[in-house]
This record gives structure tokens, sequence and C-alpha cells, in this order.
């Protein structure tokens, strides 16, 4: 699938990534650095996540599904529901592949939705993909 | 002046190419990926422990929910790394937790031995055919091991 830039600055972009498994947040945080992303926030729960977003808004927000004990998906509908973090773009990231999945994602309120385990390519196109929309809707 | 856009926050003089920054965190994953195994020992020694207090005091149902907790964790960081065998193996486990009561007087030796065969593939010194065979010793050891002969607790 051709990507929707050539070419992109992301050092002023503000990365947070949210997931309780500390590799997976070590992985995504090193790929997002390699991608020269600006700033790269981790919490390693909803809480800690919650806190973080309300001391500065990310750009964009990369969410596990499968947290304890308040999972993605209940942490989705809390930003959500919070004013000053509804229009944060939200990119699910969990090992749930299913159509229904997909949808509950989407339905409640996701930006996209990445399956594990995935690449960085992937990543970065579904980074590049919310940086395009924002031309058209403000993020 | 309303503020710029994503869009245009990411269109500065220092655009580089994306083709570039994707190798660059293929890279950067691989190197990571390789090291999977000294990344994931701590959380390893943390499951083997949860495993012990989970046996050791079979009927207190959150001691096995923080040991099936950290069992998915090990499962979902081995398919993110591609550590296939490390996720094939957590899930065999998660499956014999599954089907099993924990009074089942054979999960302590089934938890061992699925343990042992994550840590292996964990590390990543062993060959596909020595994980495979392992996994197919692993599948008939619990098929000997009957299911549902319980003991005293």
């Amino acid at each position: 699938m051709p990507l929707p830039l050539d070419r992109v600055d992301l050092s002023q972009l503000d990365v947070l990534v949210i997931d309780d498994n500390k590799f997976i947040r070590l992985l995504l945080s090193d790929v997002l650095r390699s991608f020269a992303v600006g700033t790269v926030r981790e919490a390693s729960s909803a809480d800690q996540a919650l806190f973080k977003i309300s001391q500065r808004r990310p750009d964009i927000i990369l969410c596990d599904w499968m947290m304890a004990p308040l999972d993605g998906m209940a942490l989705l509908k809390r930003i959500r529901r919070e004013s000053g973090m509804q229009r944060i773009p939200i990119i699910m990231i969990t090992g749930h592949a299913t159509s229904e999945h997909v949808s509950e994602a989407l339905g409640e309120g996701a930006d996209s939705y990445i399956v594990k385990p995935f690449r960085p390519a992937t990543l970065m196109e579904h980074i590049l993909k919310i940086i395009c929309r924002s031309q058209v809707e403000y993020l | 002046m309303p503020p710029k856009s994503l869009f245009e926050r990411c269109q500065g003089a220092g655009a580089v190419s994306v083709a570039q920054l994707i190798q660059q965190g293929e890279a950067a994953a691989d190197s990571l990926m390789k090291d999977y195994g000294k990344h994931i020992q701590d959380r390893l020694d943390e499951l083997e422990s949860l495993a012990k207090t989970a046996l050791d005091d079979r009927r207190d149902e959150k001691k096995w929910d923080a040991f099936l907790t950290a069992l998915r964790d090990v499962q979902s960081s081995g398919a993110t790394a591609g550590s296939v065998w490390t996720e094939k193996y957590a899930i065999a486990l998660l499956r014999e937790l599954d089907l099993r009561k924990e009074s089942d007087r054979h999960l302590p030796l089934l938890i061992a031995l699925h343990l042992d065969a994550i840590r292996l593939a964990a590390n990543g010194n062993a060959s596909h055919a020595d994980l495979m065979g392992l996994g197919d010793r692993l599948t008939l050891a619990s098929e000997k091991l009957a299911v549902g002969s319980a003991q005293a607790l």
C-alpha cells in the first residue's frame, strides 16, 4: 500500500505510549524515537495515562487493549468522554484480530487499529494517515 | 493566529524521507527483538514466582488471576517480538489452565514444563526444529497427564 506522504518531520510530534507490558512499551518507544518523533512519553496503566494526558495533551496516543485493571477499551471510552481529550487521535494496539474487535474499537472512537505482531512500517502508515487527516479535520 | 495543524507541524524544513525513517524503525525493532530474551528475564522470574504463589494456595482466585495476567503478558510480548515459540508455549499453558481445575494434581508439573519451555524459547538460542520437537513433547505430556485427577487441597 503506498504511503500517504513521502517526506515528514516528526520532531514536533508528542506521542503517548500506553501499555502495561514493559517490553512492548520499550519496543514502541524505541521505534518512535528512530522515526525521529520529538516527544515520546510512556504510561504503564490507564490511570497513569490519564494523568499524563491531563499534564499535556499528546498529538497521538498508542494504546494497548489488554491491560489491567482498566483495559484499553475502557480507557478509550474515558478519554472520549473527557472534555479536552475527545479529539486526541488514538491508535489501538491489540492481539485480537477479529472483525468484531475492530468494529468495537472503531465504534467506541478509536481512530485506527493495529494487530500484533506488527512491523514499524505499519505503525508509520497509521501515524501518517492521522497526520494527513489533520489537514481536513481539527485533531 | 490559529494553532498550526498536525499536518503543518510535520512539514517543516527538517522533513526527511519516510522510507528512510521506516528503515531506521525496522533496524531499531530488529535490534530490540534480538535481545528479547534479556529484556524478558525479569518478567519470566516474576511469572515463575506468581505460579508458585498460585500453586501454594490454589483456592485463592486473585493469585491465579495474577499468574494468568502475567502469562498473557508474556504471550503478548512474544507475539510482538516475533518469538513465535514463546507465544505458542504460553498459549498452550493458557489452554491447560483453562481445561484443568486448580485442584488438578498434574498442574504443578505441567506449569513447570511449560515455563521451562517458555524460558528456552525466549532466550532465542534453541533452533526452530528443537522448539517444534519440544512443543510436540509438551502436547504428549499433556495428553498422558490425564485431566480430572484432583488432589485434596
